[in-house]
């Protein structure tokens, strides 16, 4: 077997023209692929950050109260034994806390905007705030009464600043409308599209202004260790909530303020208990990350198939030039199966190398790109990125998957060839000798 | 002559190489071709959306606007501060007299409003109002409407102090007036004398019982405010497809029909209506799409929402029907129902029947009906509020894309009910507000007290807004609506007042840079003070959507023929090697280095054509059979980026010219190289051993 | 003990639609240890007979036996087996593998071999190249040989097997008449010390001459044998 590899190896540096062109052309591709997954990783990696610390937990205890049959409140009652429960079913959690939701309109003197918003007990949580990253004030100063936390986006829109009044303003119900008058008492940066929607007030304040009992609340959210256990953790949530005796929602990934109508819609009343993960809360951008990873997929079918072809070629002309070394070798005495795959062994290690060394090259563009802190002028992009600075993030086993997915692609190409190289008849290849 | 011979024959021969840069190129040519028909079509369709319906080919709108015009708001998801602009006629004038290629201009102003149409109390007191006001006394009928009052007071009953009392904290003295009010309603004292003093009876009811009821279907209308006859006008596709438009000089609004069918109708028959969309118009099956079948689940656990709106008269002759339907012997309303929602390919269509004939005329079919007036509410940036009542003149839609999101998201209304709505705090509107509170006949609030915020911190502006609220759905105001709501304006009054932005439409939209240019220099001569953008920067995000797409598209084309060209540039280098012998052999006998380079060039000549007409010729196919059919949206994203529910596609031979000349090129280039080394291949090699 | 037999075997070859025969009815025995030249003008048959008998080709008809195995009778793996273990080949392009050197070309049979420990294979490569004389030799690639010097890798590779059949088609046609001569004396001295059958082709005359049987063969028929 070594030898194969041997004789690969050498023959592809003995052809060096070639060898450079393909492996360039494969080399290219992986940065591109590389690149491009890199990105789609970045999207989904500021995705979920921001979906963890604006809205959602890793795991989230929500659900909707329904005082009539056409009402909808996206409201949990019997908070303190869900939060016992949660603490219950999911004994590794990092931390759980509580929210409630809202919705409604911050109005200043200059302007107003309507988006949801969230009441928050900032001490509870100190670190799920510490990923927010204040431009100016104080997130700690919401823990006093009638405060109101917002991101620069919303800053520059109603023109306020750090202790500056604004009045919340929000529907409850029959659409009457509860007012309050807050100060600003911080200003964090943007964290790309999803904080453009996101604010947060004290939760005492906001359940004034809705008139909240005070076992009640928005959504229990279960913070874990390793977020990739989520399914497995929501799957335990859902059973042991159910055997506490709640009645579960049907599954839906949507986030919370899709659901406003079909809940209404629906005959029950009383309360339902809506178990979701961070995903559900941001799945109306998902589509992004699928056209993405669709689009990509075609683009890298398309260029694989085509390199498949050139290495297809450039095996058919070395195996023809060395017909008569295949005669050789078959009257020495070599197994046409052997022969075969002496001549898959060659493309092999083209593609296997330069796939390495595009995915190394990948790597270092993406590292630097990442350390560039590209910010992103145009709002489109803005909104497809869900950033403000170009984020690129890799995760290994996406990049053992690059390498296995170009490499063998790659290397298909030669079985044909190499097949029909191993059905010669070794006279015929002894005979183009002369 | 001689040279193309030889091409040609050498390309045969040289079978491998040929095949190999063959594939390549019909692949490239294949998914270039279709690539740019997809990418064009959604752009073309987008655009056509667009300029053909709501942006028109320009937008003007005033030069102070502190933001950035977007119609379809910006990244907050509100709309954006435009400012406004003084006077609709003196800029129309101007404009259409000093810049040619103006075909018309419209004036819009965007804003959208939230709308509650009543609960399910709210309608039948308002039906059984209008029964006792009908010349013919129709006891029937409001026996019938009595008991259904009847009920749902009793459901309100319950469902207040077992549910709602649960999350809302309601303190001791609320509680007793609920109480209290309650008790009223359901005593023998309240129904004995009914008829006789029904007037306060319901006015009663309405007040004090109908706001227990907490119901979240709110309709949230986004409109635009324009002159509705050149909207109309303007717009070719513009057609009424329910009533009629708004008659000139009267308030009024007139909703997109796709609206009245999604948002306004009923749900359960909305889903009806689809599905049976789907079944006959796309062909499709129950059986065999998940959407469809998860519409029909949707309707089972909404079927509350039918049988809630029937009287329980209604109820039991519906149960007999059912019972009859559907060979069955239960009784109970809510369980027949739900089997009947559950319908299949074989009975949908007896089914879908079966509910327009003997369900859907006692229900709540529309929310807000053709014909009827309804209050709507908008909430200015200062955080006023402003309310009208509004009479909804029918339904429109623009005739190819009746099935875009895009072009359908615009409810019209008359530009000055619009501007009332605005809520400029003019000195002749804040007389206006004092002069309609005290019209109003304000009595209780106690409501509207139960939920508002008892604490001092409210702000004044806030208590009025609660009050404004309580009364705006009484019929009291409706009353009102002939004598102050619906006075007939001159055309003058409406071109003569503030709009917000305003769409041109041109006679020649080539021309839309020039006409920019010549309507930014206009307003510079007669200090009109606006600027104009043109369509897809008015649509904001959608415009660089189609943007961005367009750039992914062309960016992919490039690194597919850029990867292409190492490809085919090594099947060259290889070819070459392979004909040493016969190149040198050439040159041996005697043809110069032209000759060599002519017949090379004639086959990559050859070849690129022969290959990318192949490839093109593959994705014509593709485009007319899958294309002319129409590639289906599969979900409301992939809707509006096909403008509709399907995405046709279209041939176009430019393209194919396009995608043609660029695989010549690609092939050139690639064999750029190859063929220079060939022609250095010295005679000497013909003798002798290949290389 | 009859190492090769021929019975009655004809061979023809298609050129398109041309039939060409190339032998005519041939019948031939060799016995282990010989040391036989094939002798005629070029286009005789002789190629095509050693490549029968290499079990390189198959007969259109008749029987070709090869230790007193039927090579008709035999599977494609087995007789590629055959090749491994029991036939050397010598060409005359020497047909070396470019890309390997002196060690690894005369190395590669036992590497197609299951049966033999990485120590042996030392010992017997070893042996070989030291055999032919080219110890010095050992890690040139082939473009740094002389002619004389790669046929002699040639016949260490054929050797390193220890095959009982040695073919060789041509041996010397590319060599100059010394070093020739100097492969010829090569290829009788193995044959006396390990007794390997040798066949050989070739069309020198003075090569004929250290023979010690030839059968010379004419239009696809042998005519004499000596």
């Amino acid at each position: 077997m070594g030898i194969f590899f041997t004789i690969g190896f050498r023959s592809l540096i003995k052809h060096k023209t070639h060898s450079l062109i393909l492996g360039s052309a494969i080399i290219s591709v992986t940065i591109l692929l590389i690149i491009i997954t890199n990105v789609t990783s970045g999207i989904q990696d500021t995705m979920m950050k921001g979906s963890t610390t604006l809205f959602s937990g890793h795991v989230n205890i929500t659900g909707f109260f329904k005082t009539s049959t056409s009402s909808a409140a996206p409201v949990i009652t019997d908070l303190a034994r869900l939060r016992k429960l949660a603490r219950e079913i999911v004994p590794e959690a990092t931390f759980i806390v509580d929210r409630v939701n809202g919705f409604g309109k911050i109005i200043s003197d200059q302007s107003s905007m309507q988006i949801p918003m969230m009441g928050i007990d900032v001490e509870e949580e100190a670190p799920i705030l510490k990923d927010l990253s204040v431009a100016a004030g104080n997130i700690s100063d919401l823990s006093k009464k009638n405060g109101l936390i917002i991101f620069e986006a919303q800053a520059k829109k109603l023109k306020v600043a750090v202790g500056d009044r604004v009045t919340v303003s929000m529907p409850t119900y029959r659409n009457m409308y509860n007012t309050m008058d807050v100060n600003v008492v911080a200003i964090v940066r943007d964290m790309g599209y999803l904080s453009n929607f996101s604010a947060f007030l004290n939760k005492d304040d906001i359940r004034e202004l809705y008139q909240m009992k005070e076992d009640s609340s928005g959504r229990v959210m279960i913070f874990l260790p390793n977020y990739k256990t989520v399914a497995a953790v929501e799957s335990r949530v859902r059973s042991g909530i159910e055997k506490a005796g709640f009645r579960l929602m049907d599954k839906d990934p949507q986030p919370f303020f899709m659901k406003f109508d079909k809940v209404a819609a629906e005959g029950w009343t009383g309360q339902k208990i809506d178990i979701t993960n961070w995903e559900d809360e941001v799945s109306i951008m998902k589509w992004i990350i699928t056209l993405f990873n669709v689009l990509t997929g075609m683009l890298t079918m398309i260029l694989l198939t085509i390199v498949s072809l050139g290495l297809m070629n450039m095996l058919w002309i070395t195996i023809k030039e060395r017909t008569g070394e295949i005669g050789t070798m078959r009257a020495i005495g070599m197994q046409r199966r052997s022969l075969v795959i002496l001549f898959i062994i060659e493309p092999f290690i083209l593609s296997s190398l330069s796939t390495i060394i595009g995915i190394v090259i990948g790597l270092l563009i993406s590292a630097g790109l990442n350390a560039m802190h590209i910010i992103i002028a145009d709002s489109a992009l803005r909104t497809f990125l869900m950033s403000d600075t170009l984020l690129l993030s890799t995760s290994f086993s996406q990049i053992i998957i690059t390498f296995i997915a170009i490499t063998t692609f790659t290397t298909v190409g030669a079985i044909i060839p190499a097949w029909r190289a191993g059905k010669l008849s070794p006279v015929i290849a002894m005979s183009t000798i002369d | 002559m001689i040279i193309i011979k030889m091409a040609l024959r050498n390309l045969f021969s040289h079978k491998m190489k040929t095949l190999i840069v063959g594939t390549v190129l019909i692949l490239g040519s294949f998914f270039a071709v279709v690539g740019v028909t997809f990418v064009f079509a959604i752009s073309e369709g987008m655009k056509n959306s667009l300029t053909h319906s709501i942006t028109g080919d320009l937008q003007i709108y005033s030069k102070l606007a502190k933001d950035k015009f977007s119609i379809f708001g910006d990244e907050n998801g509100s709309y954006p501060d435009i400012d406004y602009v003084e006077n609709f006629a003196t800029i129309k004038n101007i404009l259409e007299k000093e810049v040619s290629n103006i075909e018309a201009i419209v004036p819009m102003g965007g804003n959208f409003a939230m709308v509650n149409p009543g609960n399910i109390l709210d309608k039948k007191l308002e039906e059984l109002r209008q029964c006792f006001k009908e010349k013919i006394f129709d006891a029937a009928k409001i026996l019938e409407l009595k008991e259904h009052v009847h009920a749902i007071i009793l459901d309100i009953e319950a469902q207040f102090f077992n549910n709602t009392a649960s999350i809302v904290s309601v303190s001791a003295e609320d509680s007793a007036k609920v109480r209290a009010d309650l008790d009223t309603a359901r005593a023998e004292s309240f129904w004995k004398d009914f008829d006789a003093k029904f007037e306060r009876k319901i006015e009663f009811l309405s007040n004090k019982i109908a706001p227990l009821i907490f119901d979240d279907n709110v309709l949230y209308v986004s409109y635009m405010g324009t002159i509705p006859e050149t909207f109309a006008r303007s717009f070719s596709q513009f057609e009424i497809v329910k009533g009629t438009n708004i008659p000139p000089g009267h308030r009024g609004m007139v909703l997109t029909d796709r609206f009245y069918e999604e948002e306004v109708k009923h749900r359960v028959a909305r889903r009806l209506d689809k599905i049976k969309r789907s079944l006959l118009e796309d062909h499709e099956t129950i059986k065999g799409s998940k959407t469809l079948q998860d519409k029909i689940t949707s309707n089972i656990s909404q079927s509350a929402e039918v049988y809630n709106q029937l009287t329980p008269k209604r109820a039991e002759e519906i149960v007999v029907k059912l019972q009859a339907f559907l060979s069955s012997k239960e009784s109970d309303i809510k369980k027949l129902l739900e089997d009947f929602l559950k319908v299949d390919d074989a009975n949908f269509i007896s089914r879908y029947d079966f509910f327009y004939s003997e369900i859907a005329p006692y229900i709540v079919l529309y929310k807000v009906k053709v014909g009827e007036v309804f209050p709507i509410t908008t909430f200015s940036k200062y955080g006023t509020s402003h309310s009208l009542n509004i009479k909804v003149y029918g339904t429109y839609r623009f005739k190819s894309f009746e099935r875009s999101p895009i072009a359908t998201g615009f409810n019209l209304i008359d530009l000055m009910s619009f501007r009332d709505l605005f809520g400029l705090l003019t000195p002749e509107r804040k007389k206006e507000n004092s002069e309609m509170e005290a019209e109003m006949a304000l009595e209780d609030v106690s409501i509207s007290d139960m939920f508002k915020k008892s604490d001092s911190k409210k702000e004044s502006e806030g208590a009025s807004l609660s009050k404004l609220k309580s009364t705006v759905f009484t019929s009291g105001f409706k009353e009102d609506f002939a004598s102050q709501g619906d006075k007939v304006f001159s055309n003058a009054d409406l071109e003569n007042g503030i709009f917000l932005n305003a769409a041109i439409l041109l006679k020649n939209p080539a021309k839309m840079a020039a006409t920019m240019r010549a309507i930014d220099s206009v307003s510079e001569k007669e200090k009109l003070n606006i600027q104009v953008i043109d369509w897809k920067n008015a649509a904001g995000i959608i415009g660089q959507l189609i943007l961005f797409i367009r750039v992914l598209l062309f960016s992919f084309i490039g690194i597919v023929f850029g990867v292409s060209i190492f490809i085919i540039m090594n099947a060259f280098i290889m070819a070459m090697l392979e004909r040493y012998k016969e190149i040198g052999t050439m040159r041996a006998i005697g043809a110069q280095k032209q000759f060599v380079l002519s017949m090379l060039f004639f086959e990559v000549l050859i070849q690129s054509v022969f290959f990318a007409c192949l490839g093109i010729l593959l994705s014509w196919l593709v485009i007319v059979i899958v294309g002319g059919r129409g590639i289906p949206a599969w979900n409301d994203i992939a809707t509006f980026f096909f403008s509709g529910s399907r995405l046709y596609l279209f041939f176009d031979w430019w393209y194919a010219a396009g995608v043609l000349l660029l695989a010549v090129i690609v092939s050139a280039i690639a064999g750029l190289y190859p063929a220079y080394q060939a022609t250095k291949i010295p005679p000497v090699s013909a003798l002798g051993k290949t290389h | 003990m009859k190492s090769i037999a021929l019975k009655d075997v004809v061979k023809n070859y298609y050129l398109g639609e041309v039939v060409v025969p190339a032998l005519k009815s041939v019948n031939l025995n060799i016995s282990s240890g010989e040391f036989t030249v094939i002798a005629g003008p070029s286009g005789s048959g002789k190629t095509t007979l050693l490549n029968l008998v290499g079990c390189v080709d198959t007969a259109t008809a008749g029987i070709v036996s090869v230790g007193d195995e039927d090579t008709a009778k035999l599977s494609e793996r087995k007789l590629t087996d055959l090749r491994l273990h029991t036939i050397g080949f010598i060409f005359q392009n020497f047909n070396l593998i470019s890309v390997l050197n002196v060690y690894d070309n005369v190395e590669f049979p036992l590497l197609l071999r299951t049966d033999i420990s990485k120590k042996e294979r030392r010992e017997r490569t070893l042996k070989f190249i030291s055999q032919v004389g080219l110890e010095g030799h050992m890690h040139h690639r082939p473009n740094e040989l002389s002619g004389g010097q790669r046929q002699r890798v040639a016949i260490a590779r054929a050797l390193v097997s220890s095959p009982k059949i040695v073919l060789a088609d041509e041996p010397t046609a590319n060599l100059d008449s010394v070093t020739g001569q100097k492969i010829i004396d090569l290829m009788k001295e193995i044959n006396e010390k390990e007794k390997t059958t040798f066949l050989f082709s070739t069309h020198d005359e003075k090569i004929i001459s250290h023979a010690r049987r030839v059968i010379r063969i004419l239009d696809g028929q042998i005519v004499t044998e000596q």
